[in-house]
Order: structure tokens, then sequence, then C-alpha cells
């Protein structure tokens, strides 16, 4: 299901969004850790380019312009080969920057060193920054434990390669607290989000099972209203043939007897049947004004059975379902009204691109053509409304005989056959 | 991208930072050890060494005070208390600086910008990219300005470049660390949550373990009189009035049964487990998706099952609005400490806030509060 990236997160408003839009703890773990690797890589190459001024100005200042060029080279060599580990993250691009920026910066500071010895401890700020980009080398790594393994051997290779350089210069080893200072700030860094990694296992709830155990219930429910369903159109009408039976039953009631029970009994009608597509209640507005309106009629004294097919999706705009919601009321107020009986049914049903409601009533009945033209009920409140809608409605009634009201409205966009274009959604 | 650049850490996973409340007070710590003990090594080389711890103190404060407007229970940062801690953060710069003016300290052992770097680290979680970058490009030029002026000297071993590049150059990598990773954690969250709320349904494996659910709870239930009853009268093909008042009787029964089991909305389920009091008289808990439904489920269970809840104290009450949105209100009786019960109910009231509208909590009246939006002009699926 496409999702808007929008709502993702926490927009206004939040209740569209079909899921908790938080993270599970261990890819939130990930996210931060990404995160703080990328945040050092980008520090190493903000260290290698603030070098550059300051290089510049200190070689400016003590007359030594002239040695410029290898150290810029290597600063921008270096810089280059941040960017490349970064942009195409690997363990070559990792070991090429590693070994590659160990060489630069030998050249670096056996450079400036040569040039002018008493840089050596007083400007260590001007000559370890290279080494320090070096212990923030680990630009890609997700987990903790293999960012701080990455950081430590930046940190070796780093002080190394310092010794190396003066070693080689001849001066005493004088690297600053800077490689030192930068590493246990990565490490402590990987540190918190260890422990807090930890602590999260036991205080954060686990919103993944929190769903799936919603999604169940959902589910669960649909099986029992669709059971219920089944114990209503069996079982429940057997009941009422005995209640009005003669003494004798005949071979079909008692057949029908034995074939209601053991479909109860025997429930691989619910296994073998299509699973019911989890659709979001709050998104079911025409299946809730439904029962709304049933309900609200039940409780004014009129008895009405829903059945037919009950487990179809389709989806509707909102004023054709306005209307179709109007017109049922409109034909259960007649019923209520006219026909004299206290109990009416409503089949839903689907054909091809069309939804169909049919309201039944065994009352009184009377004869469409002998309605006064100014009598507009059943013309204005349902005939009306649906038709504006591109459905229609038939009528069938006759006195003595009960009514039976037919109203169709097109399914936008559905000509296939029923079931085959059955818009599925995954919400619940 | 523009939204990778424009919402802070803390609101694209506010979890993360709920269960880490401590950070702004342990960058706070850090501040005061840093810069205590870099005044302390400094020893005399520092002109006013108690103006300087002064300066610690109001950087610090200026941390704590983002600690104490970043709890769970509140929202986003507001520009006013945003203003107030940058405040702080300058006073700090600006003390330090006075404090050493005319001092002989080399700037690279100057503290303030370490101080200033640590408060933008600080605001990080707590903030967008675009606004770390703007904070701290404001809080850089601060920085440059001051350094220049109380350490350009021409004893120093660095030129006047060098100096301002020195002075700044925590509180850059600061700002570039800070942002990168706000933006960098941002849309990876955003990434991975678009992936996540596309996952495929694992109903279908579930669906076996349901049907054997419903089979002994409702089918079981509801047919346990009716199907012998039914069973006997097709053996023998005969009905009595007795058989007839009988399905009367069950028929009745069933009915009952079957419009109750229609009626009762999941919240009513969940009542029947005790201990909870809904009063949803329009059944408006139905409107409610199935994130709004874990979120609030998994808060139910958290405080039914916690000791310090008393019986029955639980109450939730659904009101239907002139707009068509619903009102609901939680109410909780925990008789715990107000910092257990912050850590009871943040992860959940933060689970459930990204989920519903309007969302606050009282605490005094132990009250949570949101809003389900009304119907949408959209047009909706619809199960007949």
């Amino acid at each position: 299901m496409g999702v808007d990236p929008r709502r993702v997160w926490l927009p206004d408003p939040v209740s569209t969004n079909p899921r908790i839009a938080i993270l599970p703890r261990e890819a939130s773990s990930v996210a931060v850790t990404t995160a703080i690797a990328r945040g050092a890589w980008a520090v190493a190459i903000v260290f290698i380019v603030l070098d550059i001024p300051v290089l510049v100005d200190v070689l400016a200042d003590r007359g030594l312009l002239s040695v410029l060029p290898v150290p810029l080279a290597a600063l921008v060599l270096m810089a280059i080969l941040l960017v490349l580990a970064g942009v195409v993250p690997g363990i070559a691009t990792r070991l090429l920057f590693i070994l590659g920026g160990a060489a630069l910066t030998i050249v670096f500071v056996v450079t400036l060193l040569t040039a002018d010895p008493s840089l050596n401890g007083e400007a260590a700020y001007l000559l370890n920054r290279p080494a320090i980009a070096l212990v923030l080398l680990a630009p890609v790594t997700m987990r903790p434990g293999p960012g701080l393994v990455w950081s430590a051997i930046g940190l070796g290779v780093g002080t190394a390669t310092f010794f190396v350089a003066t070693l080689i210069a001849g001066l005493p080893f004088a690297p600053g607290w800077g490689l030192f200072t930068s590493w246990a700030a990565y490490a402590a860094a990987y540190l918190i989000i260890t422990i807090v990694r930890v602590t999260q296992a036991t205080a954060v709830p686990d919103l993944s099972r929190l769903e799936d155990e919603t999604r169940r219930m959902a589910l669960e429910n649909q099986f029992e209203e669709r059971a219920a369903a089944l114990i209503h159109d069996t079982v429940l009408g057997d009941l009422t043939a005995v209640m009005n039976s003669p003494a004798q039953l005949d071979d079909r009631a008692r057949e029908r007897f034995r074939s209601d029970v053991s479909t109860l009994k025997d429930l691989s009608w619910l296994r073998q049947t299509d699973l019911p597509f989890a659709v979001d209640d709050s998104d079911a507005a025409l299946r809730n004004g439904t029962i709304a309106l049933v309900s609200e009629m039940q409780w004014r004294g009129l008895s009405v059975d829903l059945t037919g097919n009950n487990d179809s999706v389709v989806r509707l705009t909102d004023d054709v379902m306005a209307a179709l919601l109007a017109a049922l009321r409109a034909c259960f107020e007649n019923v209520l009204a006219h026909s004299g009986t206290r109990s009416a049914e409503l089949v839903v049903g689907r054909t091809d691109g069309e939804l169909t409601y049919m309201v039944i009533d065994h009352g009184a009945g009377f004869d469409p053509g002998a309605v006064p033209h100014d009598r507009l009920g059943l013309r204005t409140s349902v005939v009306g409304r649906i038709e504006a809608h591109g459905g229609s409605v038939r009528v069938w009634s006759q006195p003595g005989s009960g009514t039976s009201v037919l109203i169709s409205v097109p399914i936008p966009g559905d000509a296939r056959p029923d079931g085959a274009d059955r818009e599925v959604r995954h919400d619940a | 991208m523009r939204e990778a650049l424009t919402v802070s850490p803390h609101r694209a996973d506010p979890l993360s930072w709920f269960t880490r409340p401590l950070v702004p007070l342990g960058f706070a710590i850090f501040v005061l050890i840093f810069g205590v003990g870099s005044i302390v090594i400094a020893g005399s080389q520092v002109e006013h060494p108690w103006l300087d711890v002064a300066s610690v103190v109001l950087i610090a404060s200026g941390c704590v005070f983002i600690q104490t407007r970043s709890g769970p229970f509140r929202g986003e940062f507001r520009p006013a208390e945003v203003a107030i801690a940058i405040a702080l953060c300058l006073a700090g710069l600006g003390v330090s600086a006075g404090a050493n003016l005319g001092s002989s300290l080399q700037i690279q052992y100057w503290w303030a910008p370490v101080g200033v770097a640590v408060f933008i680290a600080t605001m990080g979680p707590y903030s967008s990219a675009v606004a770390v970058i703007a904070y701290g490009t404001g809080l850089t030029v601060v920085t440059a300005i001051a350094g220049l002026v109380v350490f350009m000297s021409p004893d120093s071993i660095w030129p006047s470049a060098s100096t301002i590049v020195i002075a700044v150059n925590v509180v850059i990598v600061a700002t570039v660390a800070t942002s990168v990773f706000c933006y960098v954690l941002v849309s990876h969250t955003r990434r991975m949550l678009t992936q996540h709320q596309s996952d495929p349904d694992p109903l279908l494996s579930a669906r076996d373990d349901a049907v054997s659910r419903v089979e002994r709870r409702t089918v079981a239930r509801l047919g346990a009189r009716v199907a012998p009853f039914l069973d006997s009268l097709a053996a023998s093909g005969s009905v009595t009035d007795e058989d007839r008042a009988l399905a009367g009787q069950l028929a009745r029964k069933l009915r009952t049964d079957l419009v109750q089991q229609a009626n009762r909305s999941w919240l009513d389920r969940i009542a029947e487990s005790g201990r909870i009091f809904v009063v949803d008289p329009d059944q408006r808990a139905e409107h409610m998706n199935q994130a709004q439904r874990s979120a609030l489920r998994g808060l139910v269970f958290a405080v039914l099952r916690n000791p310090a809840t008393d019986a029955g104290s639980l109450f939730i009450e659904l009101r239907g609005q002139e707009d068509g949105s619903t009102a609901v209100a939680v109410s909780v009786d925990l008789d715990l400490p107000e910092g257990h019960r912050t850590m009871l109910l943040a992860p959940y009231y933060l689970a459930l806030k990204s989920t519903v509208d309007g969302m606050r909590y009282e605490p005094a009246r132990e009250l949570l509060r949101f809003r389900l939006p009304g119907r949408t002009a959209e047009p909706r699926s619809s199960a007949e």
C-alpha cells in the first residue's frame, strides 16, 4: 500500500496513519548508530578542511609559504579519500583511507617539522588534525561494536603515524591530546547507545507485538461476525420454523436441520472461505452507518434482519454513501408508517459493478400505479436520491403481499466479475 | 529531503529521546567538569578564574534548562524557550571572554568554545538540522569575535586568521556533527518507517488460531443447546408443544446473544477483563483505527498490570463532538511518585500521541486527553 511520506511520522493529522509511527527499538538503534557514524565522518572532513586556512596562515606568518604545496596536497588528498570512504562505503574504501591517510599524515607532519621544528608541541593543533581524521574513519558501520573497533584501529594507526613522523624528523613525540579526546568522545557516543539499547529493552513497549495482537483481535472479530451471521441464517431460522411447524416435520425440514447442525459442528467452511480482509473499522463508514440505522430502527420497534453478502469491500464516495443511507432510512420509515408489520429484512448484495440493498417487508403492500402524484415520499426520498448518483430503484408491491425495494448504486471502477477486483486493504 | 531537514530527531522518534532523558543533564555535567578542570589546569594564566567558573555555570545551566523543557509530556520547543537557552549560553560565553581578557592563555586551551559546542549538541535531539545550522552559525560568529578580541596578541604563536579558526573550530565541528546527525537520523527513520508501514500483513499465519478460538468461544457457546435440540427433532420428525416453547425460548436467547455480541466494541471486550470502566454511549471506540487501538491497548494494559493501580480505577470516556470528532479522556489512578509515574506512562503516551490528535496530559488529575477526528470528504472503502 502506498504511504504518503508526509504522514509517516507525526504530522497533523496523525490519526490517518495505518500503523503506529514509531520504529521498533532495534531499527531505531540502527538509525541512531548510523547517524552518529555519519556525523563523525562529517567531523573528520571538517577537521581536514579547517586545517587548511591554519596551515596557510601559520606558514605565511613564519615565511615558509614555499613548503605549502606538499602539506596542502596531503590535506586535499586526505579529504578526497574521506569523501570516497563516505560516498562508497565499504571495507575497501575504509582501508584505502587508513593506509593512504597514514602515508599522507606522515608526509604532512614530516614536511612541516622539517621546515620548522618549533612547530612540534606548541603547534600540535595544526599537526594532529590529519591523524584525528584517522580516528573518526568509521563512517558507515551500523552497529556500535564494529564502530568502536574501527575507531580504535584509527587511534592506533594515527598515533603510530605521528610517532613515525616525529621519528623521521628526529624530534620528540608530542602529538597533543586531540587524538585521544576525539577517540574518547566517539567511544563514549557508542557506549551510550549500547547502554540505552539495553535499558530500552525493558522500558519501551513492544509496539510491533501490540499491533500484531490488535490485528489478531480484528481478525477474530471478523470470524466471529461471520460465525454469528451463519448462526443467524441457519439455526435461528430453524428455531423459528420449529415454533410455527405442524406436529410432523417434512423430510426437507429434517434434512435442513441436519445440514445446519452439521455446518455448526464442522467449521471447515470458516477455514476454507477466503480470509477476511481486515478492513479498518474506522474506514468502514457504510457498514457502520447501516448497522447504526438498523439498531435505531430496532429501538423504534422495527425488527430488521440483515442478510446477504457481508464481506465484500467496495469503495464509494461519501456523498453516494450518504444518499444510500438516507434512502434506506426512508424505506424503513415507510415500513414503519404504512406496512402494518414490525419486521423487515435488509439484503445486501453485490453484482458486477453494482452494490445492491433490498428492503423487504411482508406487510400491507400497495399498488405502485395507484400512488397519487402528490405523494412524494418514495419518489423523492428514495428514487430521486439514488438516481442523482447514477443508481436505480425498483419497487415490487401488491396490496396484501408486502413490498420489496431494490436499490442499486454503481461501484466506481468496478467492471470485472465479482471478487476479481476487490480492493483489499491491509490497514487492520 | 525537506522533511529530513526540518523535523527534529525527537519528533521523528520520540521514544528514543524519552528513554534518554538524562542526555542534556549528562552534557551539563560534562560542561561543569571540563570547564572547571580546564580552569584549574590553566591556573594563573586565567585573569579572573572565579568569573570563568561563573561562565561554566551559565553554559551548564543552559543545558539543564533544555533538560527541564524536554520532558516526555511536553511538546516541541517553543521559540521563547530556545531563546532563553541560547541566551544562557551566550551569557556564559561573554562572561568567559571577560574572565580571560588580558590573560596569557593560548586560545586552543580556552574552554568556552567547547562549552558552546556541547550546548549545540544538547539542543540537537530537539531541533531540526536547519535549526541547528542556524543556532550554530550565530554562535560561531559570536565565538569568533570573542576569540579574536580576547586572544589576539603579538605574543601568541597563532596569527590572527588561525586564532579565529581555532576559536570556532570546535563550534563548527559541533554544528556540522549535530546537523548531520539530525538529518541522517530523521531521513533514516523516515525511510524505515515507510518500509515498516508497508510491511506485509502477518495475519495469514494467524488464521487457523483465530478460527480455533472463534470455534471454542462463539460457535460452541451459541450452538451448545440448539444443536442437540435440532438433532433430536430431525431424528424424531415430530414437534410437540413443549418443543415449540423450547424453540421460542432458545431463539430469544440466541437473538439476545447475537445482538449483545454485535453491540460490544473492542474496548468493551477489554473491559471484560475487569478493573476498567468504559463510557462509550455511541460506540465511538469502533471509529478508532488499528494503530490507535494498539497504542491505547498498550496504555491500558501497562496501567492495569502495574501493582500501584487502584482496582477499577482506569476510566475511559468517549464523547462525540459537534464537529464530528470524538473526545477521549483516559483517567488513571496510579499510586506512584511523579518520576516513576512519568517513566511508566511516557512510552505509551508517546506511542498514543503518534496516532491521535491533540494529545495532552494533565498530571494533577492524572488525565490523558486526545481527539479522534471526524470523517473526511475523501472516498472511503466500505465493508458491506
